[in-house]
């Protein structure tokens, strides 16, 4: 059963081009990305900073499909491996209510490009992780930097696809970031 | 060619260039619309969303310590802080960089900081080239151009324009579609952001708490260039910097807002120290370049300090009505709008900010600012300098003079409306005095209001006391107009009297005579705060007055006088529509007649025009209010100027507002403003008359 602030988000984001799927079980959340790996005709996926408990199930729904598993990259020339890639799936740390925004936390530069360089990118977030407003996340967000040791993580708000309307004003998407990103609400998770 | 005379040549330019004026205007009212949208369906408080920016920047502005407290900690994370005086210093801060870092291609994402000091030009000059990645700045990079605006660097162009640069930059055709061009734009970049070594970008926010910076944008080239090269500059004005996530969230939200009518951008990074690629920290570097370049100079000086709280949302140029015809390579040096002139005055010199004659007195630009600068008032400071250095062009002198030509005409009327005729002592005018022979001129009464008054009831006080403030065109033009509103606050049982007073001074402001200004404040201040003391409120039927006396003075004379005064001065509508139940009120022009109503500048931010339209449809009119959502062009006594500099620039404004006057289907047009009226009879032909005269009234 999704949150009043989950539910909140699901509107605010999709009236910013976003798109919102809910997953009330893992077994939901492998259909759901088998199903945008497939509609996106996805051959090349980046999977970066999945949390242990829920990496598994991404993983799996993606067999047959090659997977850069960035968190694991560790070598050398990974933003040109991640370029290659034609979708990807993340995590949010908080969805924001109010805003239709996802708060992506990340302490690698490899994953935040996971998020920045494919055609379309897939967001996982917790449906208990909502919040209400930006004012809150930004209180959150700074928490989350004062507290945590050194690297500092970086924090991303996603509002939607990469758009531009440097051009006469017409709404263009996916200029440099995806052309759409899907958030996923984890019920279970 | 005089300066004066290279800017109305580029005004002349501007206008005549085709398409140019329709694409700005285009650009500025769908962001107008946008934010004016959002802010009603969101239900946004304006004036607390400006109280709270306000509040936060001034907490800012009163550490000095802040930019340091900000540089310890970006150095606690790990990265690297330069303090640049000025814009050489900071470019050779980063051209040393990249040079240590064998970078001949720096990727940037947009930072009008960086235009400031003209960054690409001086790295180029050094043989490293700076590839801007947001798409419009990239479109004017390749235009070889400057940003027409803040936010929306190529709204001058058409899809035809950015088709052909891009084809010519890429060397391949690319077709007029905004999806192709797009598709090309993405693959150009793509090598860029992957391997430039060294990325740079400016910051929305630098917070002090924990030295993060936030930078906002909607194409995400921000968070490209700030994560793919090994090395990451930021570029950042010592204003940008905030105590804390809280307040940095104000910013992000009012600039969102005030920009696109958004909540946030599409995004918004925060990042606090270098984060390693794939592993790896080897070679990742932070710096960051806290420029100064005239702003602890600005942050001296009262007349310019609060051009600091600017947050570059670009709302101040989506609201200017001259802006908006000829954009900002005519409106602007490096800086466009209306905030960049006092910003040229103080980091390009005053010299370069006088394109501060574009400013027609409106006061929009202040009650669009989501930080509530007092742009106006900073603009007639500007203008003041320039006049001190340059003198007083001839037309300016003799309007900045208004109010005694108007007490030498009303003296010598009707003679002097009758020299005022003939085709012959119009073009004397025009050459004489620079006044448009094609401007239709108020007529002027040879008996003034206080003698009109004479033997008229001045109200039993039941209801209280009140002193009219008729300004300029009530006293020597139209003292009907005040005789009816005094008669209509006695009706409702004010005792009313009408003191001998100054104008309300707003042409000094105009044509930039300050200390004039200030004078006649401190006049009319000290003798209105006497019967506010004595228990009376101050009302006006004109709206510039009405301004003047609850927003101007405040600076102009400042102190305990000015703050009484304002807060006890009322534009006529709002003041007596809690008593218009006491009254009938019948049309005088027909019952149902239609009227197109236009609401004057600087009524918008008073009542926004209300109270007015209330009176009106309660008077049993139907009213349409014709609005473009900026001014009519008039700007005071500016469309009453000969020429470019004046009547021209003045239509050309205007042709927007009359186009809808022509649409619709009114006989009749409404305004409070005298000078609004002018304009809009000019333009249409329609009868134009201020409310009072539309309305017969009787105590029930």
């Amino acid at each position: 059963m999704a949150s009043q602030y989950a539910e909140a988000f699901a509107r605010a984001f999709e009236s910013r081009s976003g798109t919102v799927s809910f997953a009330a079980t893992r077994e939901e959340t492998s259909a759901a990305l088998r199903g945008v790996a497939r509609e996106r005709r996805a051959s090349l996926v980046a999977v970066a900073g999945i949390p242990a408990a829920v990496r598994e199930t991404v993983i799996g729904a993606l067999d047959g499909i090659e997977v850069i598993d960035v968190d694991r990259l560790g070598g050398a020339l990974p933003k040109e491996a991640i370029a290659k890639a034609d979708l990807s799936v993340t995590w949010a740390a908080h969805g924001v209510a109010r805003e239709g925004v996802l708060m992506e936390a990340t302490w690698d530069d490899a994953a935040k490009l996971a998020s920045c360089l494919p055609l379309t990118n897939v967001v996982l977030v917790s449906g208990e992780r909502f919040l209400p407003d930006f004012a809150s996340a930004m209180r959150e967000a700074g928490k989350m930097v004062a507290e945590s040791p050194a690297p500092k993580p970086t924090i991303s708000f996603i509002g939607g696809s990469s758009r531009t309307a440097d051009i006469e004003g017409r709404l263009l998407y996916g200029v440099h970031g995806p052309h759409s990103v899907v958030a996923l609400v984890l019920e279970w998770a | 060619m005089t300066d004066r005379g290279k800017l109305a040549e580029k005004v002349r330019r501007a206008l005549a260039t085709d398409g140019l004026s329709d694409k700005m205007w285009a650009s500025t009212s769908r962001s107008r619309g946008n934010r004016a949208r959002a802010v009603q369906e969101l239900g946004i408080d304006v004036g607390a969303m400006k109280e709270s920016v306000r509040g936060l920047k001034a907490r800012a502005m009163s550490d000095p310590d802040l930019p340091r407290k900000f540089a310890e900690k970006v150095e606690g994370n790990g990265g690297h802080v330069f303090f640049a005086k000025d814009g050489a210093e900071a470019i050779d801060y980063v051209a040393g960089l990249a040079k240590a870092h064998g970078a001949e291609v720096l990727a940037k994402s947009k930072s009008l900081t960086s235009e400031e000091i003209d960054f690409d030009h001086a790295l180029e000059a050094r043989g490293v080239r700076c590839v801007e990645t947001d798409l419009g700045e990239l479109i004017v990079q390749m235009a070889h151009e400057r940003p027409v605006h803040l936010v929306m660097p190529a709204a001058h162009k058409s899809v035809a324009d950015v088709a052909s640069l891009v084809s010519q930059s890429l060397g391949k055709e690319v077709p007029e579609d905004p999806d192709a061009i797009l598709k090309e734009v993405r693959a150009y970049l793509r090598p860029v952001f992957l391997s430039a070594k060294v990325g740079v970008t400016g910051a929305n926010a630098g917070i002090a708490e924990t030295g993060t910076v936030v930078i906002e944008t909607n194409e995400g080239n921000g968070r490209l260039v700030s994560a793919a090269p090994d090395v990451h500059v930021v570029l950042i004005g010592t204003e940008k910097i905030v105590n804390s996530w809280e307040d940095a969230a104000e910013v992000v939200s009012a600039a969102a807002l005030s920009a696109t009518g958004q909540l946030t951008t599409v995004y918004v990074s925060a990042f606090t120290a270098r984060s390693p690629m794939g592993g790896r920290s080897a070679g990742r570097e932070l710096h960051v370049v806290i420029l100064d370049n005239g702003r602890s100079k600005m942050k001296a000086d009262g007349r310019y300090a609060g051009a600091l709280d600017c947050i570059r949302c670009g709302a101040c140029m989506n609201v200017c009505p001259t802006y908006s015809v000829v954009g900002g390579h005519t409106f602007g040096h490096i800086y466009p709008g209306p905030i960049g002139i006092p910003w040229t005055a103080n980091v390009h010199g005053v010299d370069n900010a006088a394109f501060s004659d574009l400013c027609i007195s409106c006061g929009l630009c202040k009650e669009a600012c989501p930080a509530d600068i007092d742009i106006p008032m900073m603009i007639a400071e500007v203008k003041q300098e320039l006049v001190d250095l340059h003198g007083q062009p001839r037309a300016n002198r003799f309007f900045a003079g208004s109010e005694t030509l108007a007490r030498l005409a009303s003296a010598t009327a009707p003679l002097s409306n009758w020299s005022l005729k003939p085709r012959a002592a119009r073009l004397a005018m025009e050459k004489v005095f620079g006044v448009d022979r094609r401007r239709t001129l108020p007529a002027f009464s040879r008996r003034r209001l206080r003698s009109r008054l004479r033997g008229v009831d001045g109200g039993d006080g039941s209801s209280g006391k009140v002193v009219y403030f008729p300004d300029v065109y009530a006293d020597y033009n139209d003292p009907e107009l005040g005789v009816k509103a005094v008669k209509m606050l006695a009706a409702l049982g004010y005792e009313v009297k009408v003191p001998k007073l100054k104008w309300s001074g707003m042409p000094y402001i105009s044509y930039g005579e300050v200390r004039k200004a200030a004078k006649v404040a401190a006049y009319n201040v000290k003798a209105l705060a006497g019967y506010v003391q004595d228990g009376y409120e101050v009302v006006s039927t004109e709206p510039t007055a009405a301004y003047m006396l609850r927003d101007a003075y405040l600076t102009l004379a400042p102190g305990e006088g000015s703050r009484l005064v304002a807060a006890h001065s009322h534009p006529f509508f709002e003041f007596v529509e809690p008593g218009l139940g006491r009254l009938n009120l019948a049309p005088s022009r027909g019952a149902g007649a239609e009227l197109g109503f236009h609401i004057p500048c600087h009524d918008r931010a008073l009542t926004g025009g209300g109270p007015a339209v209330r009176f009106l449809t309660a008077a049993g009119y139907k009213v349409d209010i014709v609005e473009t959502g900026t001014c009519c062009g008039m700007g005071g006594t500016f469309g009453m100027k000969s020429g470019t500099m004046g009547y021209d620039l003045s239509n050309a404004v205007g042709e927007r507002l009359f186009d809808l006057f022509r649409g619709s289907r009114c006989g009749l047009a409404c305004t409070e403003s005298s000078v609004c009226a002018a304009q809009i009879h000019d333009g249409t032909g329609l009868q134009v008359l201020h409310p009072l005269h539309l309305v017969d009234f009787s105590k029930r």
